[in-house]
């Protein structure tokens, strides 16, 4: 299931850096440009990049079931 | 299975309502019917007997039954973003753009940053022409609804699936990371002047030639495991500029990528490892030169050779392809 926008897993996912193994391509390249946007904007950027993340698995949750597993665990 | 057809043959697929991708010399397309297709030009094509070179023949991706088209559309490079809100609710987007176009250039640049972009899987390819008629025809997109061309445009073909049905997206990329120098840029683009070379920033036309980079090797990006490569087009030693197939990237860190010893052999296994069978896929026409491929055979992955393959963004040197998975 896909946390709630508001869950502190969102910040963690797109502050965090880390390498999460994901097997998705739509995944990795979501997660790329998630990382980039915080690297190149900062805290500025926390709002759409957790949108971007957000609206992604929601869309996908079926198929990027297990890479949603990676996040939550 | 079949791929290759002649322009008979795909008048009569036209006919028979079947959802169609179409690749072949920008000629052949002159007198097709209406339909639901659409087609860029390049006469490479990787077929069921190897790889082939040829004007008179079309590389025909038929679709499975599955495939309801819901829009088929042409967009200007300034209604590129726009892409996105068109995804269909559940399937594949098939995008194609003319080589070397306002639309080719914009899409590479700022795709990545189109709103959704990634909810959906958009993939496709460059269009091209035979290496003979550079300068001679330009590359173009065909629209099988309207039997509009474009050389300037975008053609996307927007498909439906079943709610039981899902697209997945994939990437075969041989090259990986090199143990070599860590090289970042401090603007995004297609031409590049200097870079920062693990650290220290030097003209990138010195250091390649200094340190005698093979550019038949691509730049390669890790996007969180996934390798995304960005080929060299030319070195000018003059200008001091150095011009590439996709635009790189401020931020991104990129290594000049680790050899292949033989492209066919080395694909056939990775591809066999992967045990797919895809709807559809496109392969790099610098890998096609490069790596011989012409009557050699990718496993029993076929598709057109191209100008640049899209898996959401532009790649280069890059096998993209799409599985159906039921759920």
């Amino acid at each position: 299931m896909v946390p709630d926008k508001k869950n502190s897993v969102w910040k963690k996912f797109i502050t965090s850096g880390k390498e999460y193994g994901f097997t998705s391509l739509a995944t990795k390249m979501m997660y790329s440009r998630v990382k980039l946007l915080i690297k190149m904007k900062g805290e500025s950027a926390h709002d759409e990049a957790i949108d971007i993340a957000y609206n992604f698995f929601v869309k996908n949750s079926k198929l990027v079931e297990e890479d949603l597993n990676l996040i939550n665990s | 299975m079949k791929s290759i057809y002649s322009k008979e043959e795909v008048k009569d697929l036209i006919k028979s309502n079947k959802v169609l991708l179409l690749a072949g010399d920008e000629a052949l397309f002159s007198g097709l019917p209406s339909g639901n297709w659409i087609g860029g030009s390049i006469p490479y094509f990787m077929g069921e007997t190897g790889g082939v070179t040829t004007k008179g023949s079309f590389f025909v991706t038929v679709l499975p039954d599955e495939c309801k088209v819901s829009l088929i559309k042409q967009y200007a490079a300034s209604q590129l973003k726009d892409i996105t809100a068109d995804y269909p609710k559940n399937g594949i987007s098939f995008i194609i753009i003319p080589a070397t176009s306002d639309a080719h250039i914009k899409f590479a640049n700022e795709a990545s940053s189109y709103p959704n972009l990634f909810n959906s899987p958009l993939v496709g390819w460059i269009s091209g022409l035979h290496l003979d008629d550079l300068g001679k025809v330009a590359p173009r997109i065909f629209n099988g609804e309207t039997q509009g061309n474009s050389s300037t445009d975008a053609i996307v073909m927007h498909v439906e699936l079943p709610d039981n049905m899902y697209p997945q997206t994939d990437i075969l990329n041989l090259f990986t990371q090199g143990s070599g120098d860590t090289i970042e840029f401090e603007s995004d683009g297609f031409e590049v002047t200097d870079a920062i070379i693990n650290g220290k920033k030097m003209n990138f036309s010195d250091y390649l030639s200094d340190n005698k980079i093979n550019l038949e090797l691509p730049l390669v990006a890790d996007y969180s495991g996934a390798m995304v490569n960005v080929s060299f087009q030319s070195v000018n030693k003059e200008t001091k500029k150095v011009n590439l197939y996709a635009p790189v990237f401020k931020g991104v860190i990129y290594k000049v990528a680790t050899p292949i010893s033989n492209y066919e052999v080395n694909f056939k296994k990775e591809i066999e490892k992967r045990n797919v069978t895809p709807i559809f896929s496109c392969n790099c026409i610098l890998n096609y030169l490069y790596a011989g491929l012409e009557g050699k055979k990718t496993g029993k992955i076929m598709g057109p050779m191209t100008f640049g393959e899209i898996a959401y963004m532009l790649l280069n040197q890059t096998l993209v392809y799409v599985t159906l998975v039921e759920k």
